[in-house]
């Protein structure tokens, strides 16, 4: 990418005159005194390239909010834009970046909305293409790590140090703001740890998870809990789980040498428990109806006294006497066809007596197992009991009070219920288990029925005192539990036993802290590699570039005694060297301010000109700045051809010392060069003279045409001159090139023909011109009687040179 | 391959595609080097979710440090399981 034409709008110190700046020459020269604005044409093509500038970037680090808002021009006029006509890849195109707010802007290439990466552009931080005079020596002055940072960019490693600045940062806020979960599992840790009194072997544990920082060794930590487990228990556990149960069941016998819980403890899930029993109570209830639904069906069938045994032996006389009326057990002929008959009738309703039995026994076998699992559920629910010692035991343990009593009564009582509901459920039993041989007694259903009636009505009546007194029970037991676990827990065994399940229980919080520091050292040690890529990378790149900016500060420092010797990487460090007579030394310590900015010089323009970048030019603003005239000679005659011709950039140069400008213009006389001068500053933005030179000497002739007699004499004199030198800028402008050698030392009547075939200029033009000059001959100022040309005389003459100066844009 | 539509069933967004080539092009993929010599399931992630949020045009410093930071608390959940 060539530069053709900038034209920036209200951006920075440009107001909303949008003047478009040629910048088609090699060497483009923009000269102006401080505060004109010469950094806003450098941060104007900053900005358009990478939507901010190094200034911004560097200050945003102390204060973002006072630089927020301050790409606009403070004037406020809109739009703000920058806009590049350029050649790249052999084409032209027009690039440009507006501002949408305060800080956010669009590109546009040839007009239409895209990103210059669509055209090739890709402005990456190693090819930056502008060297800022704030920035020369921010690469010096910083802190070696800052500058190894910037040396990395700018070798193209930003990828890698981007990368490992954003592993730090997020391995700093993870380490200095944890996740919830493990401040919490750390707070959970010392607060069990705090436990840990007096255990053999854990002192070492419980000092590390109460210290701050606490400290988990997981390993270490889980083996002496498991060798307290051993020592509280006589058993060593191999794992964790094993040490919970052996601590489980070491606490239940050593609590019980306090007082026997399991007296008096409701089950672990006695609601669960509850709802069963109530379940089976109820199912053995519905198969209690069941039981009486068939009791009645036989009742209300046919009682008449058949028994299975006599039936079958009726039945199978029959089958033995098919024929005839030969009775088979008594031989007589009385099985005549109605005896038969009525035989059978008598058969078939003495089957349905039967098969209401058999339905009565298959219910009585169905409700049967209920009344046993009933009693199972109950036992399930129920607790041993206090005997009396017991009893006076647990008033030791807690003394005397109402919650107590209410709980002793409660007691009482749901033992009691539960001794009921045995007595009435046994009963049931007893009942049921008779009702089948019962049933076949007519003379005994009635009182059967009466006895089932009141076995079902015991057991319900007993069952909901049972649960009653059981959930009185439970509420009593809540209510005295804690302090009850506390009296037993206060118990120092105990106490220790508790401690080191607690922890074992929970160890899953060491764990998670052993996590989290283990993802803090795995992260620790990718930034290590990539540091360690970045270091090798740079090593490599170095040995060429570091060579590059060796010889650009040698251009600057021809023969020098004294100067800048070497970069050279350290682990997260960039150390700059420099000599002095053969010593090495610090280099940003004793190398003078001129060194200094030599140095940054060097650095930057070793990134301007890497061979990969999209930018064929290069900006640099105010770049002699702290150079005395001997460095600025060198940077003029040495790194300024370096840059045309070894690098092949065009050249931008901003600078407020004219002498160095004009030394420039005088050295690259060959070359095209563009010269500008920012004659004023105001609201509006720069002003921008081109061609400054002849401008001026016009202003001079001008003047000196309004004086005395001398001063005439010099402004006829001057205007010679000046046309001179406009036929010889306008050459190089049309043509292309300075005109040759032979024209080095010819007089204006030649340059006068010379003019004459430079394409574009007319016949007229020319006589027009060789008037003037004849009028400027210094001949005539030599002839006697010669009368100084007055003013009305002189002016026409500047008139006419500033009117064809103007025709073909010279002015 | 002379149908635009064609080419971008084939390529998708060609647009996209210039810019990233190019971009492959000017620098060399340093930390996708990284994520070939690693192999701990932490570093890997950073380096995939890094390498992902460069592609990103404008994407801010504080935004990458913030979703490495997301990787690693979410690597918490990966416990080592001693007490097992």
């Amino acid at each position: 990418m060539r530069l053709i034409e900038l034209t920036v709008t209200n951006f920075r110190g440009f107001g909303p005159s949008a003047t478009p700046i040629d910048l088609s020459s090699d060497l483009v020269l923009i000269y102006a005194p401080n505060g004109h604005g010469k950094t806003s044409v450098a941060e104007a093509i900053e900005w358009l390239f990478y939507g901010t500038t190094t200034r911004r970037q560097r200050g945003e680090q102390f204060s973002r909010s006072e630089y927020v808002g301050t790409f606009a021009n403070v004037h406020g006029k809109a739009p703000v834009e920058v806009c590049l006509r350029g050649e790249h890849n052999g084409r032209e195109i027009v690039l440009s970046r507006r501002l949408v707010d305060n800080e956010k802007s669009q590109t546009f290439v040839d007009g239409v909305r895209a990103d210059f990466d669509t055209v090739g552009i890709v402005a990456v931080e190693a090819h930056y293409p502008v060297v800022a005079q704030h920035g020369l020596q921010t690469f010096i002055h910083a802190r070696p790590k800052d500058r190894r940072d910037a040396i990395c960019s700018a070798l193209g490693l930003e990828d890698l140090t981007t990368f490992k600045s954003a592993l730090e940062s997020a391995r700093a806020s993870f380490q200095r703001t944890p996740p919830k979960e493990v401040v919490d599992a750390r707070l959970r840790l010392a607060q069990r740890a705090s436990q840990l009194i007096a255990i053999p072997g854990l002192d070492e544990l419980r000092a590390c998870w109460t210290a701050n920082p606490l400290v988990v060794k997981e390993g270490e930590d889980l083996h002496a809990l498991l060798a307290a487990t051993g020592g509280l228990t006589g058993v060593r556990p191999a794992r964790a789980a094993d040490a919970v149960e052996l601590l489980v069941a070491a606490r239940e016998r050593a609590g019980r040498s306090v007082f026997d819980l399991s007296l008096i403890q409701p089950v672990a899930d006695h609601d669960q428990a509850s709802q069963d029993a109530k379940r089976q109570i109820k199912d053995l209830a519905a198969k209690d109806g069941s039981v009486d639904d068939r009791l009645g069906t036989l009742l209300a069938v046919s009682v008449e006294s058949y028994s299975t045994k006599l039936l079958s032996f009726w039945s199978a006389g029959l089958e033995l006497a098919p024929e005839g009326e030969v009775c088979p057990m008594c031989g007589e002929s009385t099985l005549s066809q109605d005896h038969r008959l009525g035989l059978r009738h008598r058969l078939q309703e003495a089957s349905d007596v039967v098969e209401a039995a058999s339905a009565l026994v298959a219910a009585v076998a169905d409700w049967e197992p209920t009344v046993g699992a009933a009693g199972k559920a109950i036992v399930a629910l129920a607790l041993k009991g206090m005997d009396e010692p017991a009893r006076e035991n647990l008033k030791a343990l807690l003394g005397d009070s109402e919650p107590l009593d209410r709980f002793l009564g409660a007691h009482d009582r749901l033992i009691e219920a539960r001794r009921t509901l045995g007595v009435e459920l046994r009963a049931a039993k007893s009942v049921g288990a008779d009702t089948v041989r019962r049933a076949g007694i007519p003379s005994e259903l009635r009182e059967l029925t009466a006895d089932r009636l009141s076995a079902r009505q015991g057991v319900a009546a007993a069952s909901e005192l049972f649960f009653t007194a059981l959930d009185n029970y439970i509420a009593a037991w809540s209510v005295i539990a804690p302090t009850v676990e506390q009296r037993i827990s206060a118990d120092t065994f105990v106490a220790k036993i508790d401690a080191v399940r607690d922890v074992l229980e929970n160890f899953k919080d060491a764990s998670l802290l052993v996590r989290y520091a283990e993802v803090l050292a795995e992260t620790q040690s990718l930034v290590r590699r990539v540091e360690s890529a970045a270091q090798d990378e740079q090593d490599k790149l170095l040995k060429s570039r570091g060579q590059e900016v060796k010889d650009i500060y040698a251009l600057l420092n021809p023969g020098a005694t004294v100067g800048f010797d070497t970069m050279e990487p350290a682990n997260d460090a960039m150390k700059l060297h420099a000599t002095s007579f053969g010593v090495r030394m610090p280099a940003a310590a004793n190398l003078s301010e001129c060194q200094l900015n030599c140095l940054g010089l060097a650095v930057w323009l070793m990134r301007a000109t890497t061979p990969s970048s999209p930018f064929n030019f290069v900006l640099l603003d105010d770049p002699v700045q702290a150079m005395d005239d001997d460095h600025s000679e060198a940077f003029v005659s040495g790194v300024v051809p370096y840059l045309l011709d070894t690098s092949g950039k065009q050249l931008v140069i901003l600078s407020h010392v004219k002498g160095m400008v004009d030394r420039l213009r005088q050295l690259n006389n060959n070359r095209r060069v563009r010269h500008y001068h920012i004659e004023n500053y105001d609201a509006n933005g720069p002003v921008i003279v081109h061609q400054i030179r002849l401008a001026r000497a016009l202003a001079e002739i001008k003047g000196a045409a309004a004086g005395n007699e001398d001063n005439r004499k010099f402004a006829i004199d001057r205007l010679r001159v000046l046309l001179e030198e406009f036929i010889r800028e306008l050459h190089l402008k049309v043509v292309g090139s300075p005109p040759s050698d032979k024209y080095d030392t010819a007089n204006s009547g030649e340059l006068a023909t010379l003019y004459r075939s430079i394409p574009g200029t007319t016949p007229d033009e020319y006589t027009r011109l060789k008037d003037t000059i004849g009028f400027c001959d210094p001949a005539h100022h030599t002839q006697a009687g010669y009368p100084t040309p007055i003013k009305s005389q002189i002016q026409p003459h500047i008139d006419r040179v500033e009117g064809i100066m103007k025709v073909h844009g010279l002015l | 391959l002379d149908s635009p539509r064609l080419t971008d069933k084939l390529f998708g967004d060609q647009q996209f595609q210039a810019c990233t080539t190019k971009k492959t092009m000017l620098r060399k993929d340093y930390v996708g080097e990284l994520r070939i010599q690693g192999d701990a399931d932490l570093q890997s992630r950073l380096i995939d979710t890094f390498s992902k949020l460069r592609q990103q045009e404008g994407i801010k410093h504080a935004d990458i440090v913030t979703r490495l930071k997301e990787q690693m608390e979410s690597a918490l959940n990966t416990s080592t399981n001693a007490s097992d």
